[in-house]
C-alpha cells in the first residue's frame, strides 16, 4: 500500500515536471513569437518613419517657391503686371 | 521503479544544475550578465519644424546615413574599393587609407541619404554598415539663411543651433529626449517577459514665423539685384509691419547655404542686420525732427533761414550738395534733406532732450529680438558729448545703430509713436498645444498726433525730394534717404558710403515698412540713387501681393 503510494507520487510528480516543461517551452515559443512580432513592428514602424521623412522632403522640395519659380519660367509665366483698380471711378453709370 | 528513480534523480540533478547556474547568473554576477541583455537606449527627440507664416515649411528634418566599414570583415579589399568608389566618390586612395586603419570600426563618409544608401545596400557587400542619423533640411535654401541658422554639434557632439532663430530658439525646438530600458536576447529581439520600460521622448516646439516666405523670396531677389546693379559690397533689407513690428522678412547678402554651412566661414554666419553697427545717416532725422515736433519745439508753420554752411567748433556743417536756398519750411528740410536745418531743429530741440529721444528711440539698447547674436550699439555718456556731437547726431552721424534698431524707431514715428519689440515667432506649438505670441508695446515716443505730421513730411520726401523715382501710380508712400560715410581711422572716408532708404505704404494705414541699405555701391554712393529705386521696386511688388488698392 505505502509502495504503490510512493509509485503514484513518483508518477504525479514525473507527469507534473513533464507538464511543466511543456507549459514552459510553449510559453517560451510564445514570447519569442511575441519578441519578434515586437522587433518587426519596430522595424516596420521605423521604415515608415524614414519613408515618411524622404516623401516630406519630396513634398517640400516640389512645393518650394524656388521650384515653383522654376516650374513657371519653364512653363512660360510672365511676370504679373501691376492690376488696374477700378474702384473710386468718378463718373457714375446710372443718370 | 529503478527506472524511475533513476528519471527522478536525473530531472533533480538537471533543475539543481538550472538553479545553480541561475544563481550564478542571477547573484553572483549579475552587472556583468545584465550589459548583454538589458540595454539602455536614449530616444533623441525629433527638432521641431519651422514654418513660415502660412505654415510654409522653411525648415524640416531629414534622415541621412554614417557609412562605416568594419576592415575585418572584408575579404577582397581591391573589390571592395573598386565597387563602393563609384557610389560615393571619396577617392581610392582615401578608401584604401581607411581600410588600412588597422580598426574594427571605421567611419567612411557622412550625410549620405537615403537612395545612395540603398545603392550601397544592393552590391551586398560583406563588413559594411549604416548608423542613422537625423539632419535640417531647408527646402528653400538660402532664402532665409541669416534668419534660421543652422544647426551643428557643440563639444560633445550634440546637436545644436547656432545663430538666427535655430540659435535663440534652440532648447524649445530640441525637445528632450526619451529613455528606453530594454531586454533583449543574443539577436536583439526583445523578450517579452523581461523589462521594457520606455520614456517617450517629448519632441521639440514647433515654430509659426512671422516671415512670409514669399515677401523674404522678393526681397532677396531685389537686394540680390541691388547688389549687382550698384556694385555694393553688402546689403540687408528689413520688411517689417510697422503696427506690430511683426518681421515679414529679413534678409542680408552675402549669405550662406544652411544646408552645407561647413562649407562657408564663420563671417558670412554673422546677420548683419542685429550684428553690425552703422551709422544711420540720413534716415535718422525724422527721428530729431518728430521729437522735435513732440516736444513743441518747432511747428510745421515754422521757416528756416538757410543761408550756408554754419560752423561748430570749428567744424563746418554743410548740405550734401553744398547748395542753400534761403527761407525753407520745416517740411523742406526734410525734403530735400537739408543738415543745416537739422542742426536749427536740433538746437531748438536743447540737448538734453536729444539724448532722452535717442534713448527713447532705443539707441543703444536691444531690441529683444528673437534672434540669436543681436548686439546693442552702445550711447556715449552725456559727459562725452562735445557741441559738435549734438549737432552732427541731428543728420545721423557720430552714432551707431543697427538696422533692427532703426527700422524699430522708424516704425513708431508712423504707428502712432509707439515702440513695439520686434518679433520672428508668433506662434509655438507644442502637441495641440499653441502658445501665440502677441505684439509686445514699450512705450510711446512720440503722439499719434505728431505721428501723424511726420507721416506727412515723409510723404512729402517722396514727392518733392531731390530725386523723382518710379513710384507707384496713385499710391500714397513716405520715406527718407540716406547716405552715411564710413568712418575710417578718426575720419570720414568719401568714397565708401552706406547708401539707404526707409519707407512705408500707405500713408494712412502703413500695411508695411522698408528698409534698404547698400553698403559700398560703387555705382553711385548716394542712396536716393541706388537703394531708394530698389525700395521702390519692393514696395510696387509688395502692393500688388497684399492686394492694396490705390489711395
Amino acid at each position: 500500500m505505502k509502495i504503490n503510494f510512493k509509485i503514484k507520487f513518483q508518477l504525479i510528480l514525473v507527469f507534473f515536471i513533464f507538464v511543466l516543461i511543456g507549459v514552459n517551452i510553449y510559453l517560451f515559443g510564445q514570447s519569442l513569437i511575441l519578441g519578434e512580432a515586437i522587433l518587426k513592428m519596430e522595424q516596420e514602424i521605423n521604415r515608415l518613419k524614414i519613408e515618411n521623412y524622404e516623401l516630406e522632403k519630396k513634398l517640400f522640395s516640389l512645393t518650394s517657391l524656388e521650384s515653383l519659380k522654376k516650374q513657371a519660367e519653364k512653363l512660360g509665366f510672365t511676370h504679373q503686371p501691376m492690376p488696374f483698380y477700378v474702384g473710386n471711378l468718378k463718373y457714375a453709370f446710372n443718370q | 521503479m529503478k527506472k524511475l528513480n533513476f528519471l527522478l534523480w536525473i530531472f533533480t540533478l538537471a533543475l539543481l544544475a538550472i538553479i545553480v547556474k541561475l544563481f550564478f547568473i542571477q547573484i553572483i554576477s549579475s552587472s556583468s550578465f545584465s550589459q548583454n541583455y538589458l540595454q539602455l537606449r536614449k530616444i533623441p527627440p525629433t527638432r521641431g519644424i519651422i514654418f513660415d507664416r502660412h505654415y510654409q515649411p522653411l525648415v524640416t528634418n531629414q534622415v541621412t546615413y554614417l557609412l562605416y566599414i568594419e576592415p575585418n570583415k572584408i575579404t577582397d579589399k581591391e573589390v571592395f574599393i573598386g565597387k563602393i568608389e563609384k557610389i560615393i566618390h571619396l577617392g581610392k586612395a582615401t578608401l584604401e587609407a581607411k581600410l588600412k586603419t588597422g580598426k574594427y570600426w571605421v567611419p567612411v563618409v557622412n550625410q549620405l541619404d537615403e537612395k545612395v544608401k540603398r545603392e550601397i545596400m544592393r552590391l551586398k557587400l560583406e563588413g559594411v554598415g549604416f548608423e542613422e542619423n537625423k539632419r535640417r533640411y531647408y527646402p528653400e535654401g538660402s532664402l532665409a539663411a541669416h534668419l534660421l541658422g543652422f544647426v551643428g554639434k557643440n563639444e560633445k557632439g550634440e546637436d545644436i543651433g547656432y545663430f538666427g532663430i535655430e540659435g535663440y530658439w534652440d532648447k524649445d525646438l530640441a525637445g528632450l529626449p526619451g529613455i528606453l530600458k530594454t531586454e533583449r536576447d543574443i539577436l536583439g529581439v526583445p523578450i517579452f517577459v523581461g523589462v521594457q520600460d520606455k520614456v517617450e521622448a517629448e519632441d521639440g516646439a514647433d515654430l509659426i514665423l512671422t516671415i512670409d516666405k514669399t515677401v523674404q523670396m522678393l526681397a532677396k531677389e531685389k537686394l540680390k539685384l541691388g547688389l549687382e546693379r550698384y556694385g555694393a559690397r553688402e546689403g540687408c533689407i528689413i520688411v517689417a509691419n510697422p503696427s506690430t513690428m511683426e518681421i515679414l522678412s529679413l534678409v542680408c547678402l552675402p549669405d550662406f547655404d544652411p544646408n552645407k554651412y561647413y562649407q562657408f566661414s564663420e563671417e558670412y554666419f554673422k546677420n548683419p542686420a542685429i550684428s553690425n553697427l552703422y551709422e544711420p545717416g540720413s534716415i535718422f532725422k525724422p527721428l530729431i525732427m518728430a521729437a522735435a515736433l513732440n516736444e513743441k519745439k518747432i511747428s510745421l508753420s515754422e521757416f528756416y533761414n538757410e543761408k550756408g554752411p554754419i560752423e561748430i567748433d570749428g567744424y563746418e556743417i554743410r548740405t550734401w550738395n553744398n547748395k542753400y536756398e534761403g527761407k525753407i519750411s520745416i517740411t523742406r528740410i526734410i525734403e530735400k534733406s537739408s543738415n543745416v536745418g537739422m542742426v536749427y531743429v536740433g538746437e531748438k530741440l536743447g540737448r538734453e532732450k536729444i539724448l532722452f529721444y535717442l534713448k527713447q528711440f532705443g539707441v543703444g539698447e536691444l531690441t529683444g529680438i528673437d534672434l540669436q547674436g543681436e548686439v546693442a550699439g552702445f550711447l556715449r555718456e552725456k559727459k562725452d558729448w562735445y557741441p559738435i556731437d549734438y549737432a552732427t547726431v541731428t543728420f545721423g552721424q557720430g552714432i551707431v545703430v543697427t538696422p533692427i534698431q532703426m527700422v524699430r524707431a522708424f516704425s513708431s514715428l508712423v504707428n502712432g509713436g509707439i515702440i513695439f519689440k520686434p518679433f520672428v515667432v508668433k506662434e509655438i506649438k507644442r502637441g495641440d498645444e499653441t502658445l501665440r505670441i502677441r505684439p509686445q508695446k514699450e512705450r510711446q515716443v512720440i503722439s499719434v498726433l505728431v505721428s501723424e505730421k511726420i507721416k506727412k513730411i515723409l510723404e512729402s520726401a517722396v514727392e518733392n525730394g531731390e530725386v523723382r523715382w518710379a513710384k507707384p501710380k496713385g499710391y500714397r508712400i513716405g520715406g527718407k534717404t540716406g547716405t552715411a560715410q564710413v568712418p575710417i581711422k578718426g575720419h570720414y572716408d568719401p568714397t565708401k558710403t552706406i547708401a539707404s532708404f526707409i519707407g512705408f505704404a500707405p500713408v494712412d494705414n502703413p500695411k508695411f515698412i522698408i528698409l534698404v541699405m547698400l553698403k559700398e555701391p560703387s555705382a553711385s554712393p548716394w542712396g536716393s540713387e541706388t537703394a531708394a529705386p530698389l525700395f521702390f521696386e519692393l514696395a510696387k511688388e509688395l502692393l500688388v501681393y497684399y492686394n492694396i488698392a490705390p489711395e
